[in-house]
């Protein structure tokens, strides 16, 4: 029986010219997005690899140098893109993409593309993700509102009751077929995500891929399952058309705009962050007047020049055996360290608790799990870029512990800024090699907006059951 | 087959229905007549399960509707008053569709037997029903009807609209129901077309039935006074 009204659905929707077309303008859109955002990723993965590839070059070719000034030479590190990064962007265009290395300070990411360009950017790209979250679950509601209206107006309903059927398995009909419907669409994204990457190889290299692909189908389905039920039951439960529609989309427009909106300023309001100069001012006077406040910068030398003269049992830095400038600076560096551990903790749990406060809105708006598990799978959200930040600092920190230790060690005196350490052994320091997180990392963040997308679906099948269903509602 | 018992239906004050007592055997066609708000509908959709009971009971084969509404629809057909069917669907269609819904499933030719033993022309089977006349529409609602091949039959004015040979039509077609076995029970102001069909009369006022006569009693024209009598 649920099969005939599945069928029935489909086949009176897809006679609905109005809603023909709007399913085949949606599969379009989401081709030409998909196939365009795939160019994008290639370009910009390409990009990535050839600034990171040019960057390695100029370091290992920047000839003899004394490790100090090659530790202000540095280096640039790029955030690889996700491969999913096609199907949903993320905040790369906001965070920024690469990250300049060298000593004594951190630096944050830079060139950020939206910085580049007008306000407006912010409403965001044509994107898969976007066609997926916002113009998807807007067919679907169309679809419900008009498959209970068609009942109403058809007056077909006492007809199909009197055949015996029940309004719930004709509720699970529409709610069904109209899923269904959805899914088609989706599948069509993930078949052509999939069959994108296998064509570049990616699937084979990495099995994490695979794992993500799964997780959106499934992230997506579920989501496309609760608009499918919540859209049919509120077009069932209000009599009047025109307030039906109004309703369903009122519903659309809170959830996948105002809400989210909301959301997040509240939760900037409630835990805000620190403006990238007061980060770095904070982090400068620390570093000069001590953790505590009380421990300036000569006072800490002072004491670290006891200590070494003391350790080596030498009256004067000069008969020191080793380059006391090395050391004095690994010293200063690992202070530093210090206190970017501290500034960066900090602004990393403001951003946690950001993050938490708008994941638990995903009990009141499931788009906001979606949209935080969306990123989550496709690897390109806030925890993926702060992954990368400190994956980054820790590259930073071995590569300027390796040249401060060298200068120290390796053969030179206290005060000899003249002496130069081979290219060869520039060259041997080891190049950046980022291992994004696996997929069951990125959702151990999200665990709220699992819960609250599981209780979304519980909640709106229970109310499916409820005695209040008459058939006289779609009467 | 057709039973019902001290059957009542009261909105708040209003007395829609009060103590109905009938009893429609198979073979028999019943039909109520009344003025609008007599309560004839209202008793149809009591045994249809639209309407629950006030008090009282309205049985189907045995079956009591509002105890077991799902078993007792297996054995009942209806045939509202404006027949509304899937208007981009063709009359065709909108008769398999909602004779799978009732478990039955027919061939094409199966299906347009149907069609046009209800008297539709074969070549606007194919058409969407949205560009059905209305006596056009009524006559798929009696195809699928008929399709179910069930044992109580509820007619809510299935008459009305429709042209003078096409409701003849009906009348052959109902005698014939009757003839097989089944139940109906049929609400009309048509006093004509019921004493044409009818085994037995029942007139309805203010949710009462107040006299119930055998068809072959009277005449057409001494139906039509004791009618204007009676309501």
């Amino acid at each position: 029986m649920l099969k005939q009204i599945i069928q029935n659905e489909w086949r009176i929707a897809w006679r609905e010219r109005q809603l023909s077309v709007l399913w085949l303008l949606i599969a379009a859109l989401l081709l030409f997005a998909t196939l365009s955002g795939w160019q994008n990723f290639q370009r910009i993965q390409h990009e990535r690899q050839e600034a990171a590839d040019l960057m390695r070059k100029k370091w290992e070719g920047q000839g003899a140098q004394n490790p100090h000034s090659s530790a202000h030479y540095g280096t640039y590190v790029f955030k690889p893109s996700s491969i999913l990064y096609f199907l949903d962007p993320g905040i790369d265009k906001f965070s920024g993409v690469s990250l300049r290395l060298e000593g004594h300070v951190q630096h944050g990411l830079a060139f950020a593309p939206a910085a580049e360009q007008s306000s407006l950017s912010r409403f965001g790209d044509l994107n898969t993700g976007l066609i997926l979250q916002v113009l998807v679950p807007l067919l679907l509601l169309f679809l419900a509102f008009n498959s209970v209206q068609r009942e109403r107006s058809s007056g077909s309903m006492r007809l199909l009751l009197a055949q015996g059927i029940s309004i719930r398995t004709l509720l699970w009909g529409k709610i069904l077929a109209n899923w269904s419907v959805s899914l088609v669409l989706l599948l069509l994204v993930v078949l052509l995500g999939l069959g994108l990457s296998f064509s570049q190889g990616q699937l084979t290299q990495n099995p994490d891929v695979w794992t993500r692909f799964g997780g959106l189908l499934l992230l997506y389905a579920v989501y496309y399952l609760i608009i499918g039920m919540l859209g049919i039951q509120l077009a069932a439960a209000v009599r009047q058309p025109a307030f039906g529609l109004l309703l369903l989309l009122g519903v659309w427009v809170s959830s996948s705009i105002v809400l989210p909106k909301m959301a997040s300023t509240w939760a900037e309001q409630r835990h805000p962050l620190l403006g990238i100069m007061q980060f770095n001012q904070q982090m400068r006077e620390e570093r000069e007047k001590g953790l505590n406040g009380h421990d300036p910068e000569d006072e800490r030398s002072k004491r670290f020049e006891q200590k070494i003269l003391a350790k080596y049992q030498v009256e004067k830095l000069s008969a020191l055996p080793i380059n006391y400038d090395g050391l004095l600076m690994q010293e200063d560096e690992y202070y530093g360290n210090a206190v970017w551990d501290k500034h960066f903790g900090k602004h990393y749990q403001n951003l946690q608790k950001q993050s938490q406060q708008l994941a638990l809105t995903s009990f009141v708006n499931p788009f906001q799990a979606l949209r935080n598990l969306s990123l989550a799978c496709a690897n390109t959200d806030l925890y993926q870029f702060l992954h990368f930040q400190k994956a980054a600092e820790m590259y930073r920190r071995d590569l300027i512990r390796g040249l401060n230790e060298k200068m120290a060690y390796g053969g030179s005196k206290t005060g000899d800024w003249e002496w130069k350490v081979s290219q060869k052994w520039l060259a041997e320091r080891p190049d950046f090699n980022y291992v994004p997180p696996a997929m069951g990392w990125s959702l151990q963040q999200r665990k709220t907006e699992i819960i609250a997308l599981a209780s979304w679906l519980l909640l709106l099948c229970a109310t499916l059951f409820l005695p209040w269903w008459k058939a006289a509602r779609l009467i | 087959m057709i039973l019902a018992q001290d059957l009542s239906k009261n909105y708040g004050e209003h007395l829609a229905l009060q103590k109905l007592n009938l009893d429609i055997a198979p073979g028999e066609i019943f039909c109520l007549l009344g003025q609008n708000g007599a309560g004839k509908t209202t008793t149809i959709n009591c045994f249809l399960g639209f309407t629950s009971p006030s008090s009282g009971r309205a049985m189907i084969n045995g079956i009591d509707v509002a105890q077991d509404p799902q078993a007792s629809k297996q054995h009942l057909a209806y045939l509202p008053e404006v027949v509304m069917l899937y208007p981009n669907l063709s009359g065709l269609e909108n008769l398999d569709y909602f004779s799978r819904l009732a478990g039955f499933r027919y061939s094409k030719s199966e299906l347009q037997d149907l069609l046009v033993h209800a008297g539709l022309p074969q070549e606007s089977m194919s058409r969407y029903v949205d560009t059905y006349s209305k006596g056009m529409r009524q006559k798929v609602g009696i195809a699928i009807a008929m399709a179910k091949q069930a044992k109580a039959l509820f007619l809510d004015e299935p008459t009305s609209g429709l042209d003078p040979k096409a409701s003849n039509d009906f009348s052959v077609l109902l005698k014939k129901l009757a003839q097989d076995g089944v139940a109906i029970l049929m609400a009309t102001h048509d006093i004509f077309r019921a004493k044409d069909v009818a085994s037995r009369v029942g007139i309805m006022r203010e949710g009462q039935l107040v006299a119930t006569h055998a068809a072959t009693e009277f005449s057409a024209t001494e139906l039509e006074k004791i009618y204007l009598e009676t309501v």
